[in-house]
């Protein structure tokens, strides 16, 4: 319930910080970048399977929502237009790069070794890509399970199932870390 | 770990990897704006031209004093731009008086409509009839792709708008002389806000302006469809994609229904979907045209009492594209919190109207009583299309139903029945 609610407020945080980059207001950018660039790497990372395309899109995520910022309107909730812009990147990249990247192939994660970083890509091959995918949207973005379902062109039960096995799997790893 | 925790540790893990780049991401904003002016200026640069033009004119004018080079000058000054689109892609730029001044083949199928004529200083009326005939005699207008798109750029929008019209209806009239039954899509661009994302999706599929206007009108209705699977489709495909969404588009005008006889039908599509499932009886059927890498499918839906379907079907063809079968005893695992997941668990209520009491769980409320306390709380007793969902893991019922017009989606507390969330919205009919 408090959750819930929090992630209300976010959305009309979110919906705020839009109107004020309408008006040129670059802090206000500042902080909707620092406040929903995990979600949105997360996503790039979950279609790409590589942290250097990942970070490219994010980049390329913001670049279009400031450009792109007078078409927004509050009437559209703001995380689904942010991720219509962030899909639809993230699939025109792809196509780019298409021969190399299997939908089913591992994800590189940055070089970096330091902790966080294994558990991450552990949790990550843990899962599979539309389990990741679930995953994301529902625990970083703040989407429902039905709206997955919608936007995934699935249903709700398979999402459901699919995001029960995700957490069980996560919740094993929780276990061997602890 | 709970819900809230793993979510907070989620987030924190995936926003480490992201180094803070607002600066680099900043500073390419602003270069793009500055870009954008420069492109800006030059069309003024253009527009000067032409203003200097007429200045030049003027001194002319006033050596020579004659009329002779002012309506030089009016003749090849471009009053509108005209963008036709079947699958040949044409622009035309005509003046005042309506007649053309230059004209450019946007894509192959275009140079082959327009090799053999000259369509300068002709009267836009003739040129319709000349370009529209000759699509009809190549084949790329006929009873089974008959949809045409016309975009019209006029700085007046006034203006704009009674070209729209005047154009639309020769069209029509055009085709129906021909003894086909058009379906004449129009839309002006001059009142557009968003022509610069247009502009952007044109030059980057190298395709007119109103195509990529109606592109994007199109994704802004269906948020499920890409841009991908729209541009390299022709006007009629898209037409067709349009009809069968419920959402229509928004700014263009429409006379004339999309032709589908180049398709099987719903019914034969249907028949394929539940011969390959080997299914006779189903309990509910949804079958909608999609796209799919550029083209037309039939979307196949369809539940028995113990699976769900899901088929793709080649619209033209026949062929099954895709398919998809789960079965439902497998979902909705009852995940309450830490305790053990088993199969033994289950409740089972994803899309059901009239479920009582389907929940085995205990604690929450059943679905009819979500049912009730939504519509009591929106004061309507009579609702249509009652959907109640439980989302086990939020532990929550959407419920949602349409009433007079608008449509209601609740979210309760599955637990306390609690009203979480509710939204009233009036149904799209445009």
């Amino acid at each position: 319930m408090n959750e819930k609610l929090k992630r209300n407020n976010d959305y009309i945080m979110i919906d705020k910080l839009l109107h004020q980059i309408k008006d040129n207001d670059d802090d206000a950018f500042h902080q909707l970048y620092l406040l929903i660039k995990a979600p949105i790497y997360g996503y790039s990372l979950s279609i790409l399977k590589n942290h250097d395309d990942a970070l490219d899109n994010v980049q390329d995520v913001f670049i279009n929502i400031y450009q792109k910022i007078n078409n927004y309107d509050s009437k559209e909730k703001p995380m689904n237009w942010i991720f219509t812009i962030t899909r639809n990147l993230a699939i025109t990249k792809l196509r780019k790069m298409k021969p190399t990247v299997d939908f089913n192939s591992q994800i590189i994660t940055s070089k970096d070794n330091n902790e966080n970083t294994i558990w991450l890509k552990n949790l990550l091959q843990q899962l599979s890509s539309d389990e990741q995918t679930i995953i994301i949207l529902h625990l970083l973005w703040g989407f429902k399970h039905r709206e997955i379902a919608k936007m995934l062109d699935s249903n709700l039960s398979t999402i459901l199932s699919k995001y029960h096995r995700s957490i069980k799997k996560i919740k094993q790893m929780e276990v061997q870390y602890e | 770990m709970n819900k809230k925790e793993r979510k907070e540790k989620l987030i924190q893990l995936f926003d480490e990897q992201v180094p803070d780049q607002f600066n680099q991401i900043l500073s390419k904003c602003q270069k793009v704006k500055k870009e954008r002016k420069i492109i800006m200026t030059e069309k003024r640069k253009k527009f000067n031209w032409k203003l200097s033009f007429t200045f030049a004119s003027c001194i002319l004018l006033l050596i020579i004093g004659g009329g002779l080079f002012y309506n030089y000058n009016l003749n090849n000054k471009i009053d509108s731009i005209i963008d036709i689109d079947v699958n040949p892609s044409i622009e035309l730029q005509i003046n005042k008086k309506d007649k053309i001044v230059k004209y450019v083949a946007l894509n192959d199928d275009a140079k082959n409509i327009l090799q053999d004529m000259d369509l300068k200083n002709v009267d836009i009326d003739l040129a319709l009839n000349a370009i529209i005939g000759s699509m009809v005699t190549k084949g790329y207008l006929d009873d089974l792709s008959n949809s045409i798109l016309i975009s019209v750029d006029n700085d007046d929008e006034v203006k704009a708008e009674q070209i729209r019209q005047r154009l639309a209806n020769k069209i029509d009239s055009i085709l129906n002389t021909g003894k086909i039954q058009g379906s004449v899509l129009s839309q002006t661009l001059s009142s557009n806000n968003n022509l610069n994302d247009a502009e952007k999706l044109a030059k980057k599929y190298n395709i007119s302006l109103g195509k990529a206007q109606l592109i994007i009108d199109v994704l802004n209705s269906n948020s499920l469809l890409k841009e991908e699977d729209l541009v390299n489709l022709n006007i009629n495909e898209i037409n067709v994609l349009t009809q069968s969404k419920s959402n229509g588009l928004s700014t263009v005008e429409k006379k004339g229904d999309a032709s589908t006889k180049a398709y099987i039908s719903k019914e034969k599509a249907k028949e394929i979907a539940l011969n390959d499932a080997k299914v006779t009886k189903y309990n509910k059927m949804e079958i909608e045209f999609d796209a799919d890498n550029g083209i037309i499918i039939y979307d196949v839906e369809f539940e028995t009492d113990t699976h769900e379907y899901d088929y793709e079907i080649d619209a033209v063809s026949g062929k099954i594209v895709n398919s998809n079968k789960e079965k439902h005893d497998e979902d909705d695992h009852n995940d309450y919190e830490d305790h053990d997941e088993d199969d033994d668990h289950t409740h089972h209520d994803t899309n059901s109207n009239n479920s009582n009491n389907t929940n085995t769980s205990s604690n929450f409320i059943t679905s009819s009583k979500a049912k009730e306390i939504a519509l009591n709380h929106a004061k309507v007793n009579n609702a249509q299309n009652i959907k109640v969902e439980l989302d086990s893991e939020d532990r929550e019922y959407s419920v949602e139903f349409k009433y007079n017009g608008k449509e209601y989606d609740y979210e309760i507390d599955a637990i306390s029945g609690k009203i979480i969330e509710y939204d009233i919205e009036p149904i799209d009919h445009d």
